[in-house]
């Protein structure tokens, strides 16, 4: 099954490449706005400026108003203002609002140059499956963050905007310190789209969390199946009312897979497995996974 | 060192800005906030500065400056925070816009645990903690009989170990600090071919809480909360290659990652043992040998590798095909520690790694990554995309027969003949493959979405491999120019086949001759009660819808609002069994047909419920409003069965006085409904008081989180007589515990003042309170008892539970306690 699951998806590979024809990346205005039809490059950034003198002494500062000056590779950079506005010789002659784009519109302008890199599975990605568009989160006249021209001052502001009930999680005791501003989202997810599921950086769960707790990494002699399998088996990386981000209290998360017999079935009082402490963990220590050769139970 | 970070950036920088203005060529443009601060909080708790640096004094708070030659197009940027402070962000960048760029970061991350902890331990380094001397305790006995407990022989050794305690205990800092240093440079020769090399070197160090325990398992163990040093190192190396044609793309990726601790070993003194005849043990009542010393293997240095490729096709009609393949190598060869500290007195060394199957590790695990991606628009209004994954998991870790002794200590003889284990490889791999489809209906801008999403894990030595189908519908609809509402559906049905609960035998290599007569028997008998599901590969029914609104009623104002119920039902259709039928290990007429109770153990439903409401109001120029509010409840329900592990083999045995009694017993199980519930609130305001000029902005927020366990079956009530109730002194007592409790209350409030050109004055104040009440972290439960001093716990039912085992020396209540404080600091911002 894995060979010939493999043997046909290098196959629809090969048969996409050769359809990949180089049509030109650049937008067809036309398509994406009937009124481009007539419209011609005006190529004279100052017949902008006429109008717009703030947002393009705002824009200048950025990143794209300096490559597009100083560093344009190509004649649509080289096109500064119209590179993403199209063609705006209509628009000089009888400046109205009928060239405006819509969120979706905005995104095929942007993937001209950023369909690239890591926004390279945007196209599929839950965001643009849920309409999310560039613009809903960038702003590109000004900067209002200080990296990755962000709509708000704080890339944490932007995701919230949407994701609300994350802020709410952020704020429980035990959490990520984002809200500190030691982490931010994107350190997680990659917003662009990604393999991993949730839009998560890494191909898994795992792969993500390992990227900052590489010693929990491994691999070990002892493993703990359900800790090789998924972090978030037993951890809510949002945040939980439980210390060490753990998805239950004490002993109560162990003993929703465990039932040996014993001192191990029962949160009981007069055992140090639980009325203190982390519970179980107060003697399971390594239940990350086990490198000692007596560590079959991770006590060790 | 951090301040040498700081400052070396700045020696670095300060002639090129010179040389740049002397010049007069060079646009530059920048900002510099600096100020000072004075806090007061009562008490001192870490949890105030958990993952930041606060501190009276001075403080170089922000610092950022951009240079752009205009005739080129290089430049230079510098952004800096918290300079000089443990939490300090620096980034430096510089390059030529569209061609190269170099950016250099460091961001420092505290994590303080506690400044309270008290701990009679000496850290020598090398993760080698001693004490100075072993608590005298006059009764070396694991096991007292009741006669002997009532005589006083456990109040003897506490009394002893609390008057040690008060002569050894001293403070011990804990926590962690982790520094990440990185370069990246960025090549862009040409508009088809980008470049990246990045380098990153963290340091992680500091002490971590962690436990100790040595002795044979509970109720007869000792245990020890402990500082763990910790000193990481992780060096990264990540290499990118991008090659972008119009209509496809190409990105190469290579990652190396290493791991090294340099501390391997943890090794502790037992408190309680003098090791008098310097053979590395003591013998108490001639039952148990004890080791002087516990050890343990710390996280063993590793190292990763992952290659990916990723290729993205824009192909006709609209559609785009994105595919990866990656895969990964994790390795792990450290030299491995022998079983035990000591031999024990046994003729077997376990003291040597001699007698190891292997000496190293030779740990190893691969993965391989492949997903493809498809969408395509086939007609107008119409979107469909197709997907398919493959997960795998191979670990190649050698499996091998190990020996294990428990926790440093043995009764007489060898160890149990359970303890016989081998290490498993568990590896896994995983399929998901599935339709989206979405449709654009030609009213209100609305989009219909439906789709299916199939998911296949086969697992080796699990209990189940599983698989999931889910069904997934959504709704967009935009009715008019501010409203705009979304709903979403999805269901999910996961089969957890057949599952097998002996899978765990497979971990034991023991013969049933060895086992004897024993009635335990994990292996041939069971491990877990037959009757439980675990959770991640049971049999689940998931419900979940998510409902959105965003509503822009009027201009400035901006509403949104959202709900998620998700409810995972995790019935498997446990019924009774008979594990013990047929089983050919000679099982007794009678306690073969012995029948478990046929219901489900473990969790068994988890509910959550999220609402979250932003508002957002620009009432005029000058006035911006914000409000949010959220909420979350996550009920989780579970159920559990305590049984005498001694009677797995012959159930009919137990005594029917016995409290605690066999695995067939349905008044011996208990239930557990948890009740976790989070509320976050907070409002802000900007005033411009007087425009450009005058400024005030606030900001008020509060969360609180709350724990509720409704605990109900044995432990509460007896198993013999559910009618009665069990004390709090029973030796299996438990009752609801008290409600967690976690309130954080935050305000701020800031006055700008811009007196000059350039030049901003402002008044900063922080209000920020925080109260804690956990059952786990207090010494004041019904169930534990301080003796001589908060630092000892020993449980209360010594009446009926003679074992001296159950001591948690432990570093303290609270070790990041509830607090109060205010906050205030003046600042000037120059802006150039």
């Amino acid at each position: 099954m894995k060979k010939t699951f493999k043997g046909a998806c290098l196959m629809g590979i090969a048969w996409a490449s050769m359809f990949a024809t180089a049509q030109a990346g650049e937008v067809d205005w036309a398509a994406l706005n009937p009124a481009f039809a007539k419209a011609g490059y005006v190529k004279d950034k100052e017949a902008c400026a006429g109008c717009h003198a703030d947002s393009i002494e705002a824009y200048k500062k950025t990143v794209h108003g300096r490559t597009f000056q100083h560093g344009a590779k190509g004649p649509l950079q080289a096109r500064d203002c119209e590179a993403c506005h199209g063609p705006r010789s209509e628009h000089v002659a009888a400046p109205d609002a009928s060239l405006k784009f819509s969120t979706a519109q905005y995104s095929t302008v942007c993937l001209q140059c950023h369909q690239d890199g890591g926004r390279m599975h945007w196209q599929n990605s839950q965001h643009k499956t849920g309409e999310v568009g560039c613009v809903s989160c960038h702003t590109l006249m000004q900067n209002k963050s200080k990296k990755g021209l962000l709509a708000k001052a704080d890339e944490s502001a932007v995701c919230y905007s949407c994701h609300a009930d994350v802020r709410g999680q952020m704020s429980k005791q035990s959490h990520h310190p984002v809200k500190e501003g030691k982490m931010a989202c994107s350190s997680c997810h990659n917003p662009h789209g990604s393999v991993g599921k949730s839009m998560l950086k890494g191909a898994t769960v795992n792969e993500t969390c390992f990227n900052c707790h590489q010693d929990k990494r491994g691999p070990f002699i002892f493993e703990h199946p359900v800790v090789r399998e998924n972090c978030a088996n037993c951890h809510d990386a949002h945040g939980s009312n439980n210390p060490d981000l753990l998805n239950a209290k004490g002993s109560f998360l162990c003993l929703q897979c465990h039932s040996y017999g014993g001192h191990i079935n029962l949160p009981r009082y007069n055992r140090t497995s639980n009325p203190y402490g982390q519970g179980c963990v107060n003697c399971h220590v390594t239940q990350h996974g086990s490198n000692h050769p007596s560590g079959a139970k991770f006590t060790r | 060192m951090k301040k040498t970070y700081a400052l070396a950036s700045l020696l670095l920088l300060a002639p090129v800005v010179a040389q740049a203005q002397e010049e007069g060529k060079i646009e530059s443009s920048g900002e510099i906030t600096v100020g000072i601060q004075q806090m007061d909080v009562d008490p001192d708790s870490s949890k105030f500065n958990k993952n930041r640096d606060l501190d009276d004094g001075f403080n170089l708070y922000d610092l950022w400056f951009g240079l752009v030659d205009p005739n080129n197009g290089r430049y230079l940027d510098f952004q800096g925070e918290n300079l000089l402070r443990d939490d300090q962000s620096i980034r430096f960048g510089f390059g030529s816009y569209g061609s190269w760029g170099v950016v250099i970061d460091r961001n420092e991350i505290p994590h303080n645990l506690s400044n309270k902890a008290r701990t009679p331990y000496i850290d020598q380094g090398g993760g080698l903690l001693t004490l100075p001397s072993t608590a005298p305790i006059p009764n070396t006995n694991l096991a007292p009989t009741t006669a002997q407990a009532t005589a006083g022989m456990l109040t003897d050794n506490d009394a002893a170990t609390a008057t040690w305690l008060s002569t050894t205990l001293h403070g011990v800092e804990l926590g962690t600090q982790r520094d990440k240093t990185g370069a990246t440079i960025s090549i862009t020769p040409h508009q088809d071919f980008k470049f990246r090399l990045s380098l990153s070197d963290e340091r992680k160090d500091g002490s971590n809480l962690t436990y100790g325990a040595i002795g044979d398992r509970p109720p007869r163990t000792l245990n020890a909360q402990l500082a763990e040093p910790i000193d990481y190192k992780t060096q990264e190396l990540k290499f990118e290659a991008e090659y972008n044609q119009p209509t496809y793309q190409a990105l190469f990726t290579y990652l190396l990652s290493g791991f090294e601790n340099d501390i391997d070993t943890l090794r502790w003194q037992n408190p309680y043992v003098a090791d008098v005849d310097g053979n590395g043990y003591d013998t108490w009542n001639a039952a148990h040998n004890i080791a002087s010393f516990g050890q343990r293997a710390l996280a063993p240095d590793n190292r990763y590798q992952n290659a990916s490729l990723a290729l993205g096709f824009d192909l006709p009609m609209a559609s785009r095909l994105s595919a990866t393949v990656a895969y990964g190598l994790m390795e792990q060869d450290e030299t491995l520690l022998p079983y035990s500290t000591s031999s024990l007195g046994s003729a077997t060394a376990f003291d040597s790694t001699g007698i190891l199957p292997r000496t190293n590790a030779d740990a190893e695990i691969d993965t391989l990554l492949f997903n493809a991606d498809y969408s395509i628009n086939p007609i107008e209004r119409l979107n469909l995309r197709a997907f398919v994954r493959y997960y795998d998991l191979d670990n190649k870790t050698p499996q091998s027969n190990w020996w294990y002794v428990t926790d440093d200590t043995r009764g007489t003889g060898n160890p149990s003949y359970k303890n016989k284990r081998v290490n498993l490889a568990y590896s896994f791999d995983q399929m998901n493959y599935g339709l989206d489809t979405s449709y654009n209906l030609p009213f209100w801008r609305t989009t219909l979405g439906l789709g299916y999403e199939r998911e296949d894990i086969d697992r080796e030595f699990r209990e189940a491999n599983t698989e999931e189908d889910m069904l997934k519908a959504s709704l967009k609809t935009r009715p008019t120019d501010w409203l705009t509402l979304r709903a979403k559906y999805l269901y999910g049905d996961r089969d957890g086949g057949e599952y097998n609960n002996t899978v765990t035998a497979q971990s034991y290599w023991y013969s049933l001759a060895d086992a004897g007569a024993d009635r335990d028997n994990p292996q041939f008998t069971f491990s877990n009660h037959p009757d439980m599901r675990k959770f991640d590969v049971s049999d689940r029914e998931r419900d979940q819808f998510d409902l959105a609104a965003t509503v822009m009623p009027m201009a400035g104002l901006d509403l949104t609002g959202s709900y998620r119920y998700r409810k995972d039902d995790y019935a498997s259709g446990v019924t009774a069994t008979q594990p013990l039928l047929a089983s050919g290990i000679g099982v007794a007429a009678g306690d073969d047909t012995a029948a478990t109770p046929g219901d489900q153990l473990g969790l068994l439903e988890s509910k959550t419920q999220r609402y979250a409401l932003d508002i957002s109001y620009a009432a005029t120029e000058r006035l911006n409003l914000n409000a949010f509010g959220s909420r979350e409840t996550i009920e989780s329900t579970q159920r559990g069965l305590e049984f005498n592990e001694n009677n797995k083999m012959n159930p009919t045995a137990v005594s029917g006085a016995a409290e605690l009694g066999p695995w067939t017993r349905t008044t011996s199980q208990w239930m557990a409904v948890t009740d976790d519930k989070t509320n976050t609130i907070g409002v802000g305001a900007g005033f411009e008081i007087i425009p450009g000029t005058l400024r005030f902005a606030t900001d008020y927020t509060y969360s609180q989180g709350k724990v509720d366990i409704d605990y109900s079956g044995f432990g509460t009530q007896s198993s013999l007589n559910p009618d009665n109730t069990l004390a709090d002194t029973h030796e299996f007592a438990f009752r609801n515990p008290e409600t967690v409790t976690h309130k954080q209350y935050n305000l701020n409030a800031t006055l700008e003042y811009q007196f000059v050109k350039n030049l901003v004055f402002g008044l900063h104040y922080i209000y920020d309170r925080y109260k804690i009440s956990d059952w786990m972290q207090e010494a004041d439960t019904p169930w534990v008892e301080s003796v001589g001093s908060e630092y000892l716990l020993r449980d209360t039912s010594d009446a009926t539970s003679t074992q001296w085992g159950n001591r948690l020396i432990n570093l303290g209540s609270y070790l990041g306690p509830s607090y109060e404080a205010h906050f205030g600091a003046v600042t000037l911002t120059y802006r150039f």
